[in-house]
């Protein structure tokens, strides 16, 4: 009987080569987005899923009652002594913290390194990393032992086991290699290159700069635990403050909380981490989302398909009723011909997959291989998908077909025409909806990030080179070299600041004579005098530091305009501000325009530049373009004489700007093709309609041709109404494309305005797309010479 | 084998009633060979829809041994359709996919006969109809003659009682036909009941009994032979 069924399914599918490619083809590649995509969300919830004992291992975060943040994630470097000295539920506790581009040099070899993490000796007892090299327990016994990746040692010994090595760290520090694990690259959110045993943790309440992370004894009360944590933290944090004279009441303290390892990767967005996390769990709905599209698209061709081309099976229906076929079994026989279908498809999916994946990686800056434990922890699944897929896409169509009465099959004889064109066009209008809303999506998406790109920053980010240096002290060798410098062709000036734009400024508390809440904690920038011209900023009151002022290069403070408006400051030239670890006050000597100091995601907040002597670790340029090779090639030249051990690198601060939206193009080049592949199914289906629907109209063509219609005027009667559905499928789609474009828009503070053109060119392009579509196989079928489609009669 | 009492069949044409069936009284015996002839139009293929259980009737009794199928609902009457009876139809109606040996064993699979009864049951009825040769070949590939001879042995495969026909030789040239209303004389002198609809008065001598229909109504009912004494094979 099934044999039976298989070999009629499989004579269906190679007599109607066309429908049967269409089907199957539009499933394929559907099953393929949904392959990456499945394997795409299985590999983001993996991430740090490897470490043993995850489930006991949290990350320490402080949560401000009140507040819209989620909670910051950076902590003191002192707390994890303090979590292992006190509770005894707290197994282990470790401190992490992290410096980027670090000069390491092996006997031959110089490199920076961007991802170095600074850890403690307890740091393995936390998260066991697999050791290919080395013995994990003893290997951060002694200071200054590093254990390193794979591919760190391979980059400077060119083999894997070095253990006993030595590398050395910024010309200062020889670290014994003590061990070497295997690439972590994606499968955690500790995605370093070393790990060095640090010496030099501050061990203050009062600066965070780390992160801290507790392995906990098995079934740990969390709640209890946090509540004693923030019970025991208060009168310690009181006190630090209030010594280092910030007048704080414990209301002002967090409260501390413990996030669990496994949330760490997706469930972290904007929580100070020192790493910024760069999974996000809205961009797996979406991707989830578009998965489920694809496959919805590409049942509902199969659905369209089949039950237009029912009457091709209506004689065999009937037959078989009459033979003695119950309708069970013929719903049987036409599941098992979809099944069947989706089978094949699903065959066809994984080699596409595969053959897409490098792609896919690339655009969405993953590394999935679908191959070893990924393939099989899709594969099966997988297989349970597409069963399902075939099932459900045949279900109605096997209920239409097997519906039938033989005597009707009889009586119309080979050409039974269906009813059932209302369900099959809400189908269209369903699926064109979801083409409208992808292509407004996505080109909402594309506009924003254009915006981003070309939105006047409010500073001058051309022509401006910036040099990051190594050594704290390097910034009075460039000040020292300044003015000669600046006489050199092509360089227009020359500023040392702690940050430059796109680096995010880091906030410091300091206190504003006048205010009734005086501790505030605006971003601080320490740059000199001529910062505000390289940059180009623009004043609006007061003036910038000057050189020649002497208290200006000692004590003075710059603020832009959102430090004026958001504390509220009636004058702010000659407002007194004060840090409160450095004796004196200072003085607002200016307000700058407010300019986009980080990307566009975020919003502009209070800014205070500081002209004192505090360390700034880079300094910038602005060049004249034409002569840009030879200041170049002078800066190389100069570099020696700063900071002989380390070797020359740049930035041209418009590309480093850019680089902060290298997640939004990622995210939006992955939407574009996955989107683009869902319509392309979808795109498929409508062929099939089309060309369906021209062949059952062959004879009324060759009628209306033989008294006297033209070809356009045939092709508009064949294709009405599918513009007609698309259009409606476009109105339909309105408020679901607006809520969705309006809540992805809501994670950036610089967005572009909806308006309706979004909306009416979305549409457009569908009604584009589907006249682009079906007018060919109008215009085959408007062509045919009537004789021959007359001929039979 | 069937009682029809006051059988009606009628369908909504716009606002009116129109009556295919008037109060059909008939009996037919088992081992008759019945043809029913009549105009366009008449209500031939619906009252032969209507003993083959394809169709129900709007009014009437309907008894086949003595079962009151009028009153029964759809998986019965289907069970018994699915029992007694085979259709032999105008236009053959052959599945386009499925070559003669498949379209044959059809009905054999739909009675959940094993494998390899199925494969004997089918061999002897190609032998019978002389078409092992063409077994393998798609419907396509064959003459009507010998689609139509398809359409027979697949319709008497499952040995029903009641074998009912739609104009067999409708499409078939007069040769073709003579070999069809043969196969059925002989399929009658063994003992099959057959209900047979057609305009030839040649095809309609091959029977037992002429029943002429007109506007729905029986005009003529007329034994023209004997119902011949059982052979069994």
């Amino acid at each position: 009987m099934w044999l039976n069924y298989l070999k009629i399914a499989w004579r269906n599918l190679k007599k109607y080569k066309f429908f049967s490619s269409l089907n199957i083809g539009g499933l394929a590649i559907g099953m393929a987005v949904a392959i990456l995509i499945t394997s795409y969300i299985q590999n983001e919830l993996q991430v740090n899923q490897w470490v043993p004992d995850g489930s006991n291992i949290y990350r320490a975060y402080r949560y401000f009652a009140g507040s819209s943040s989620d909670g910051q994630a950076n902590s003191p470097g002192i707390l994890a002594t303090e979590l292992n000295r006190q509770f005894p539920a707290i197994e282990q506790a470790t401190t992490l913290g992290e410096e980027s581009d670090q000069l390491l040099t092996a006997a031959d070899k110089s490199i920076y390194l961007d991802e170095v993490a600074f850890v403690d000796s307890n740091f393995l007892n936390v998260f066991a990393l697999p050791f290919l090299h080395g013995n994990r327990q003893d290997a951060f016994q002694h200071p200054e032992s590093a254990v390193i990746s794979e591919t760190t040692a391979r980059r400077f010994f060119g083999q894997t086991d070095v253990i006993g090595k030595t590398l050395v760290l910024n010309d200062e520090v020889n670290l014994n290699i003590t061990g070497v694990y295997p690439e972590l690259s994606g499968k955690t959110h500790l995605d370093y290159d070393i790990f060095i045993r640090s010496t030099s943790q501050q061990m203050s309440w009062l600066a965070y700069r780390y992160e801290t992370y507790v392995k906990t004894v098995p079934n740990t009360q969390l709640a209890g635990l946090e509540e004693q944590v923030t019970e025991h933290l208060k009168p310690i944090l009181l006190q630090e403050f209030q010594r280092a004279n910030f007048e704080i009441t414990a209301n002002d303290l967090p409260l501390w909380k413990l996030q669990p390892l496994h949330d760490i990767h997706l469930y972290s967005r904007n929580m100070g981490a020192i790493r910024p996390a760069r999974g996000n769990i809205h961009y797996l709905y979406i991707f989830g989302f578009i998965g489920l599209l694809v496959l919805i698209m590409a049942a509902i061709n199969y659905i369209n398909l089949s039950t237009a081309r029912a009457g091709n099976r209506a004689q065999e229906i009937g037959v078989r009723k009459v033979n003695g076929a119950l309708k069970q079994q013929l719903v049987a026989q036409f599941l098992t011909e979809s099944v069947f279908q989706s089978i094949l498809a699903a065959l066809i999916a994984f080699p596409l997959a595969r053959l897409v994946l490098p792609l896919f990686n690339e655009v969405s800056g993953r590394e999935l291989t679908l191959a070893g434990a990924q393939l099989t922890g899709i594969l099966l699944p997988f297989l349970g998908i597409s069963l399902l897929v075939g099932l459900l896409a045949g279900i109605y169509p096997a209920l239409v077909l097997s519906g039938f009465q033989p005597t009707q099959v009889f009586k119309a004889g080979q050409n039974v025409r269906m009813g059932h064109q209302v369900l099959r066009k809400a189908l269209v209008v369903v699926q064109f909806s979801g083409v409208v809303i992808l292509i407004i999506l996505t080109t909402v998406m594309y506009r924003q990030v254009r915006f981003m790109l070309n939105q006047d920053l409010g500073f001058g980010a051309e022509e401006v080179v910036v040099v990051p240096m190594n050594y704290s002290g390097s910034w009075r060798e460039v000040m020292a070299k300044k003015e000669l410098w600046e006489k050199q062709p092509g360089i227009t000036s020359v500023s040392t600041a702690s940050t430059f734009p796109g680096d995010s400024p880091v906030d410091y508390t300091i206190e504003i004579e006048g205010l009734d809440d005086r501790y505030r904690a605006p971003e601080m920038i320490f740059a000199d005098a001529d910062y505000a011209e390289v940059l180009d900023l623009q004043l609006v009151d007061g003036r910038f530091f000057s050189n020649t002022i002497s208290n200006d290069t000692l004590t003075a403070f710059v603020v832009n305009q959102a430090f004026v408006r958001e504390y509220e400051l009636e004058t702010p030239v000659g407002t007194r501000l004060r840090f409160p670890w450095r004796e004196g006050w200072g003085e607002i000597v200016g307000v700058v325009k407010d300019y986009h100091y980080q990307g566009l995601d975020n919003r502009i907040e209070p800014v205070a530049l500081f002209g004192g002597p505090i360390s700034r670790g880079q300094f910038a340029i602005r060049f004249q373009p034409d002569q840009w090779s030879e200041v170049l090639s002078f800066l190389r030249s100069e570099w020696p004489t700063i900071e002989p051990a380390h070797p020359f690198r740049y930035n041209l601060l418009n590309e480093h700007f850019a680089t902060q939206y290298a997640e939004y193009n990622q995210m939006g080049s992955t939407f574009l093709y996955s989107a683009g592949l869902t319509i392309l199914v979808a795109v498929l289906g409508l062929i099939g309609l089309a060309s369906f629907t021209a062949q059952q109209r062959t004879k009324e063509i060759g009628i209306r041709k033989v008294l006297g219609a033209s070809v356009p005027e045939l092709m508009s009667m064949l294709m009405r109404q599918f513009v007609a559905m698309s259009l409606i499928a476009g109105l339909v789609s309105i408020p679901l494309a607006f809520w969705l474009t309006q809540s992805w828009l809501e994670d950036f503070a610089y967005r572009v305005d909806l308006n309706i053109w979004h909306f009416v060119i979305g549409i457009l392009l569908a009604v584009t797309i589907t006249i682009l579509t079906v007018s060919l196989q109008s215009l085959r079928a408007a062509m045919v010479n009537p004789l021959e489609s007359l001929r039979s009669e | 084998m069937i009682v029809l009492k006051d059988l009606e069949k009628s369908i909504r044409s716009g606002l009116k009633k129109v009556w295919l069936l008037n109060q059909i009284n008939l009996e037919i015996q088992e081992g008759e060979f019945v043809t029913i002839m009549g105009p366009s139009g008449a209500g031939k293929t619906t009252l032969l829809n209507i003993l083959g259980m394809l169709e129900t009737s709007s009014g009437g009794e309907y008894y086949f041994y003595d079962e009151a199928i009028h009153r029964l609902n759809e998986r019965r009457r289907n069970e018994i359709h699915k029992e007694y009876m085979g259709f032999v139809f105008q236009a053959y109606h052959l599945i386009d996919d499925l070559t003669v040996y498949e379209n044959i064993e059809t009905p054999l699979l739909y009675r959940n006969v094993k494998s390899k009864d199925r494969k004997s049951i089918v061999a002897d009825v190609l032998d019978r109809f002389n078409i092992v040769a063409k077994k393998d070949l798609f419907p396509d590939q064959l003459s009507g003659g010998q689609q139509q001879l398809v359409g027979v042995a697949r319709a008497i495969i499952h040995k029903p009682r009641l074998l009912l026909a739609d104009e067999p030789t409708g499409n078939l040239h007069s040769k073709q036909g003579e070999q069809i209303m043969d196969l059925f004389k002989e399929l009658n002198d063994q003992g099959v009941t057959i209900v047979q609809v057609t305009h030839s008065e040649k095809n309609a001598e091959y029977g037992t009994r002429i029943i002429e229909l007109v506007d729905g109504n029986i005009k003529n009912d007329e034994v023209i032979r004997e119902i011949p004494k059982r052979i069994e094979v």
